[in-house]
């Protein structure tokens, strides 16, 4: 829950040089051989990273798209951005 | 002078198809088995200028391949060559161009999606000649044959052509960057400004390659083919304004290559590949 506050405000980038792929809706991010297929509400999300936004206005348009609590959409954003950062994909 | 442009424009535009192959006709240059014949390049797009040349694809079967042809280019298809004839007229430079129905074809089967699910990748698999050659068939006027050309730039559509020339366009793009960062974090910030301008220019051609204006071989018309695609990710004002540098700071230019560089990446999360 604290790291959930603490990136709240944090504004997550994706990283420059990171290799990406849009088919239709989906992304195929990183490298060709292992890349990672980035779909559905991830893609949103995925999406969502303008380099403006911080993870908190990221959470409010999930939680607005998809109908979900705020503060559960937060805590997902979070979640599914630290993974990214750890692949060195998002940077904040 | 822009009035004189601007009138010759409008004659060529009303120009009837007989009046356009009067010259090839008095040459003999129109063979017998003859499918199609069409305007290419910047006639045919408008964007010609009174030092532009009149280029012309005509389409035989068999292939027209003339003794005294002007040029021969080898190409990778069967038959190997598409003889050129070059003549002057109207105080313009002609140039015809002899493809074989054939050869079309087996344009159209190299970008199969067969072959782009097997991950080959665009520049191996179309020479620029060939790559331009597809791409003209959008919109080449027709002179005669227009069911013809109607016909392959429907079966165009239904190949992975677009997706071969986006894929390969975001490939280059990507390069750049890669190269681009690299070249900012050694401090060799002159190299990394070129990189940059390699990949936005690679970049926003893959965008205009995802509204079929297609033609990166030819970056000379990418404002142009930027205005006609009108693409919806840039305007064409934003788009000037990189392509012009118009922002950069010779005292500091790592800003303006990190915005060039997410651009790319803001580019390439908007062009659908598939």
């Amino acid at each position: 829950m604290d790291e959930v506050v603490e990136r709240s405000e944090s504004v997550p980038r994706r990283v420059l040089g990171i290799r990406i792929r849009r088919m239709k809706d989906d992304f195929l991010v990183g490298d060709e051989a292992r890349a990672l297929l980035v779909e559905d509400s991830a893609a949103f999300i995925f999406a969502s990273l303008d380099g403006r936004r911080s993870t908190l206005q990221v959470a409010r348009l999930v939680a607005q798209e998809y109908g979900v609590d705020e503060e559960q959409a937060l805590a997902d954003v979070v979640e599914f951005l630290v993974g990214l950062a750890d692949q060195g994909i998002v940077e904040w | 002078m822009v009035r004189q442009v601007k009138r010759e424009a409008y004659d060529m535009g009303k120009r009837t198809e007989e009046e356009w192959l009067a010259p090839l006709r008095e040459r003999q240059l129109i063979p017998e088995g003859t499918r199609a014949a069409f305007i290419v390049g910047s006639v045919a797009r408008g964007w010609h200028n009174p030092r532009s040349d009149y280029d012309i694809y005509l389409v035989s079967n068999p292939l027209h391949i003339a003794a005294d042809a002007s040029e021969a280019i080898p190409v990778p298809l069967e038959p190997p060559v598409v003889s050129v004839e070059v003549f002057y007229a109207q105080d313009k430079r002609w140039e015809v161009k002899y493809w074989s129905d054939a050869q079309i074809d087996q344009m159209l089967a190299k970008v199969s999606w067969e072959a782009y699910e097997r991950g080959t990748i665009a520049g191996n698999v179309l020479t620029s000649i060939e790559e331009l050659t597809l791409a003209r068939l959008g919109h080449c006027r027709p002179l005669i044959g227009a069911d013809w050309v109607e016909e392959r730039r429907e079966r165009l559509g239904g190949t992975a052509f677009r997706s071969f020339v986006i894929a390969r366009s975001l490939g280059e793009a990507d390069t750049y960057v890669e190269d681009a960062l690299g070249q900012m974090e050694t401090g060799d910030l002159e190299s990394a400004v070129l990189s940059a301008r390699q990949a936005f220019g690679h970049a926003v051609d893959a965008l205009l390659e995802g509204t079929g204006e297609f033609g990166s071989h030819q970056p000379k018309w990418r404002a142009n083919r930027f205005k006609a695609a009108a693409p919806g990710v840039l305007t064409f004002d934003e788009y000037w304004a990189i392509e012009t540098m118009q922002t950069y700071d010779n005292a500091d230019p790592r800003p303006w290559i990190k915005n060039v560089l997410a651009l790319c990446q803001d580019i390439a999360m908007r062009v659908d590949v598939s």
